[in-house]
């Protein structure tokens, strides 16, 4: 195990032999200062209780304009997981006044569509005659209506307008609406959101669960860790809501009714339970006039019953182990942490900077002194409600898992037994600032951030948290790392081979599988596997591209 | 701290401009200024026409005739800077394959010859700056990303691992195994599948397709690796592109002293491709994989651009599948019958090789085939029938009108002009962008369309599980072979390298 001394003779090495070629000033030099990287956003709160966050950034004529419900799957249940996503789905197919020639013809359409699936949800399973006819009058009914609509001409609007990154997404904890804009356009913006904050009509509803299943399909079932991460949030949240996969169950997403959705639409498409982002080339009293204009007069939604079930403390550790072959190796180690603010969390994102890269804790101990993994990282995710911190290991093809194990134990137990290095906090706070500097360079992620900083506790909070990290100390990590990381509070999930499958198919996949592809020498991103992980979740309606035709 | 105003001023003085957005003549005009408009289509928008920017004026010759361009961005403290090396880097022989691969992984990863990986790991991690660098089939690339503080203190680092590399034997181990476990995993996605059997079926086997073998990989030692050393990369043809917070007259400066650091001439490597094979007779091809949904991809033969067809195919394609749920694709195979949650077409934009047009998705294996009728049926359909004027214009407005958000950012800036460089694009390519699309007719759309989206000449690559996809759907009686004649491909067949 390597010792603060021999890491003290490192950096000296390093010092010495860097100090030929490179200007070792200004590579050991100070912090930015975290003032440079603040985020000067404007924030308002409309009296119907609409919040608006502007950010005015005029380095390209175009404008990232988002609206973000605060919904998601957090506020689902067993029996309606899903239903969130899909009606984000739902809202791309119109409003009364958007997508539809004869609103008042489609109205009664859409009843009469209503009562044949109601007659058919309590049709007994044996009855397939008149099941049958009721398909076929489902069926001509939907073809009917279709005659009526202006398919998706809300995002025909968008795309004329040269609206680009058009999309949305769900989260566990947020549904957002999005797209860029050129300048000129926002006004379009405003008019169609605040449009479908009323208006908007559920149409065409079972061939779009259909959609939804085929991308669960894409997403969980055909991804080689999908499941594992859907199982181990199960695992790892016993009893809070973050442990519902935001895509929904399979058979939840098979029974989801248009009903269930004008619910969800109802209680929670309201202005005080959304956030509004304008980032990018605005004039800010103007933009704010032009909000208050289209968003200001409508009413305030009915309060909705908070989420309350709190995570419990664990019993004791907890395990997933997936045996398969088509998943390459891992080791993943949660930890519960409170959710955010808390003044913990300042801490463990100092922890995840000393244990994260390919200088960090954990690479140096498993991947350079062991050589018995291939990657090794960690992350602090800060969330609402409650919070969880990831090590994560990528594995080779013969995991030595207790040496995983005892390993990676030995690195999060000695972070707890003595201070980190001062090279190490300053090296993390270095990267928390570098961090922030750089969020500011693409408006439409910085549109997000802002938007998720205000779910959770105020925007300002994208200044406030890097500083706040600034201002940790190595005491304060030391003692993080002794409150948090303890096995009764971790949750493990492994990949690992099938090694019965191995033996069972070798004969027979011979030749099979041994070859690839030049691009693939390069490690893979952890994190590109689909489904819910921790810190982050997120399902949208379309993997719309950006560009590449000029 | 980031301030609001100064980055468009620079973006919008651009010496030669184009608008592509200007008032909407269509706005109907009366809307009171208080009142809400009842449509959207109501709306007054303001005036607006977006200059895009021309590289013209960013663009710097360095020493030895590099050229650079430099896009000041005076708010935020970081360069970013990417290096275009615009030469093949391929393996003359199959075997070598492994070795190219392995070696262009460990280029930073396995340090330099003055400073081991990890002193260059801690150095770049401490100040949270990112160097990359890798040898791509048609360009060589490297790349920073750092505070403005450390930026020119790190320009040195970049040579330094490309033309010197230390090739750490203890790196060299770690990236071996990462390299032989991908290759037991590679075919874990359809996706993964999919990737190399397009590649075989459309192009056939090729050095840019070639797969190395897991034996060739484990036969590979450091020693072997050396003959890659410093090939790729030579200021001959380099093209620079920066971004960030800097003193220009410095900058140049500190390229100038860059440039002087790489060789003239490069070491090795290939002057132009070999030539393909072509592709595979039109067809279906099963890949047999288990999994819940078919993943398909079919293809033909596009264009090498600069072509003239390209830009009428991205419009024709735009409106089959390529616009998002306006298009028809997206309207007949999702929103009416729930079939996939993504289908699109594409045509390949591709300055090196002939590219392809094509359309993908993925359904569930039962509907496999008949997602792909629908698929040809359509596209029969909008060759023998033509477009409407309304399709016409909604793509181009959407490709026209989304011009600016492609120049969204310095860096992003930076990057277009450079790379453009090496594929030898004019410096009036956005000017003709726009014009060209603008002035494109239906009639030149259509036949651009009729010419390359040929039902009969698609080749019709399906993963999935193949005995799932032979039976005939309970709903439709559809199956694969109602499509034409399906030849079953194996890993080894899609993995041929002669």
């Amino acid at each position: 195990m390597r010792t603060n001394a021999d890491w003290t003779a490192k950096e000296t090495t390093l010092r010495r032999s860097l100090a030929g070629l490179l200007v070792l000033a200004a590579l050991l030099g100070g912090l930015a200062a975290p003032a440079e990287a603040a985020i000067q956003a404007e924030f308002a709160q409309l009296d119907n209780g609409l919040k608006v966050i502007l950010y005015p950034d005029r380095q390209a004529p175009i404008v990232a304009a988002r609206i973000f419900y605060v919904t998601g799957s957090v506020h689902e249940r067993p029996g309606n997981t899903g239903i969130a996503h899909l009606l984000e789905h739902m809202l791309f197919k119109g409003t009364k006044k958007v997508g539809v020639k004869d609103a008042a013809k489609d109205e009664v359409i859409l009843k009469q569509i209503d009562q044949v699936v109601a007659r058919m949800r309590k049709l007994p399973a044996a009855d397939t005659a008149l099941r049958s006819k009721l398909k076929r009058d489902y069926d001509s009914l939907l073809a009917a209506e279709r005659d009526l609509l202006i398919k998706y001409e809300l995002w025909e609007a968008y795309e004329k307008a040269g609206g680009t990154g058009l999309n949305a997404f769900t989260s566990d904890l947020m549904t957002a609406y999005f797209v860029t804009l050129p300048k000129n356009r926002l006004e379009l913006f405003l008019w169609l959101e605040s449009d479908r904050m009323q208006n908007g009509v559920l149409r065409e509803f079972y061939p779009e669960r259909d959609v939804v299943m085929e991308e669960r399909r894409m997403r969980v079932e055909d991804s080689p860790t999908g499941r594992y991460w859907e199982s181990l949030m199960g695992v790892f949240y016993e009893a809070h809501p973050f442990r519902f996969p935001t895509i929904g169950y399979p058979s939840d997403i098979r029974n989801l009714t248009k009903e269930q959705a004008e619910e969800h639409y109802k209680a929670y498409y309201k202005p005080n339970n959304a956030i509004l982002v304008l980032a990018g080339d605005i004039d800010s009293k103007q933009a704010m006039a032009e909000i208050k204009r289209y968003f200001g007069t409508i009413p305030r939604g009915e309060a909705f019953p908070p989420v309350v079930t709190e995570e419990p403390q664990q019993p004791g550790e907890k395990r997933l182990t997936v045996r398969k072959n088509d998943a390459k190796p891992r080791y993943d180690l949660l930890f519960h942490t409170p959710g955010f603010p808390h003044d913990d969390l300042y801490a463990l994102d100092i922890l995840e900077g000393a244990l994260s890269g390919r200088s960090g804790r954990l690479h140096r101990k498993l991947v350079k002194e062991l050589k018995i993994a291939l990657s090794a990282g960690a992350g602090n995710g800060a969330d609402k409600y409650t919070s969880s911190f990831h090590v994560s290991v990528d594995l080779d093809g013969k995991p030595q898992l207790d040496k995983v194990e005892k390993a990676v134990w030995d690195v999060l137990y000695d972070l707890g037994q003595k201070p980190i290095t001062e090279r190490e906090l300053a090296r993390a706070k270095n990267q928390v600032t570098a961090r922030t500097l750089r969020q500011l360079q693409n408006i439409e992620e910085l549109a997000t951030e802002l938007a998720f900083w205000e779910m959770r506790g105020g925007w300002n909070y994208i200044n406030a948290f890097p500083e706040n990290v600034q201002k940790v100390t190595a005491q304060q990590v030391q003692d993080v790392a002794k409150k948090y990381f303890y096995h009764k509070n971790s949750t493990v999930g492994v990949i690992v081979p099938d090694e019965e499958t191995q033996v069972r198919t070798a004969k027979g996949q011979a030749g099979r599988g041994t070859k690839t592809a030049k691009s693939s020498a390069e490690g893979r991103d952890p994190s590109s596997a689909e489904g819910r992980k921790p810190g982050a979740s997120a399902s949208g309606v379309a993997a719309a591209e950006e560009g590449g035709a000029e | 701290m980031k301030t609001a105003a100064p980055r468009s001023a620079l973006i919008l003085s651009a010496l030669l401009a184009v608008s592509v957005c200007a008032k909407d003549p269509a706005a109907p005009k009366g809307a009171a200024a208080n009142s809400l408009p009842d449509h959207y289509s109501k709306i007054q928008y303001p005036a607006f026409a977006y200059q895009p920017p021309h590289p013209s004026a960013y663009k710097v010759t360095l020493d030895r005739g590099v050229t650079a361009y430099l896009i000041p961005d005076s708010t935020l403290a970081l360069i970013q800077m990417s290096l275009f090396f615009g030469r093949p880097n391929l393996p003359a022989r199959p075997e070598e394959t492994a070795a190219l691969n392995l070696y262009s992984s460990l280029i930073k990863i396995g340090g330099s010859a003055r400073f081991t990986p990890e002193q260059i790991e801690d150095s770049l991690e401490f100040v949270a700056a990112a160097l990359s660098a890798g040898l791509g089939d048609y360009q060589a690339e490297l790349g920073l990303d750092a505070l403005k503080k450390d930026a020119y203190a790190l320009f040195d680092l970049l040579p330094e691992v490309a033309l010197k590399p230390r090739l750490d034997p203890e790196a060299f181990k770690v990236q071996k195994r990462t390299y032989l476990e991908n290759i037991k995993h590679r075919y874990d996605t359809p996706r993964g599948v999919m990737g190399v059997a397009y590649e075989h079926v459309l192009h056939g086997p090729h050095p840019i397709g070639w797969i190395a073998t897991e034996k060739e990989v484990e036969a590979l030692t450091p020693a072997k690796l050396k003959a890659w050393a410093g090939t790729g990369f030579a200021s001959k043809g380099l093209v620079i592109g920066v971004a960030g917070q800097f003193d220009r007259q410095e900058m140049i400066a500190q390229l100038n002293r860059l440039v002087a650091q790489f060789p003239e001439a490069y070491k090795g490597g290939v002057d132009s491709l070999p030539p393909f094979r072509g592709p595979d007779k039109p067809g279906v091809y099963v890949v047999d994989k288990q999994a819940s949904q078919a993943t398909i991809r079919m293809g033909a033969p596009g264009v090498k651009r600069p072509h003239p067809d390209y830009y009428p195919l991205v419009v024709a394609s735009y409106i089959f599948g390529d616009g998002g749920f306006t298009s028809r694709l997206m309207e007949k195979v999702r929103s009416n019958e729930g079939l996939a949650y993504g289908v699109d077409s594409d045509v390949g934009s591709d300055y090196n090789r002939r590219g392809t047009v094509g359309v993908s998705l993925q359904t569930k294996v039962e509907t496999g085939a008949y997602a792909i009728k629908i698929v040809l049926d359509e596209m029969e359909k909008m060759g023998k029938e033509g477009i409407t004027e309304a399709e016409l214009q909604r793509a181009k407005d959407g490709l026209v009108k989304s011009l600016p958000s492609l120049f969204d950012t310095p860096a992003a800036t930076a990057r277009i002009f450079a790379q453009g460089e090496v594929w030898k694009r004019k410096p009036d390519h956005y000017i003709e962008y726009v014009n060209t699309l603008n002035k494109l007719t239906k009639a030149e759309v259509e036949a651009a369309f009729r010419k390359y989206f040929v039902r009969d000449s698609m080749r019709i690559v399906v993963v999935g599980p193949k005995e799932a996809l032979a039976k005939a759907d309970a709903r439709t009686g559809l199956s694969l072979s109602a499509l034409g004649p399906v030849r079953e491909l194996t890993f080894a067949d899609i993995e041929a390298r002669k």
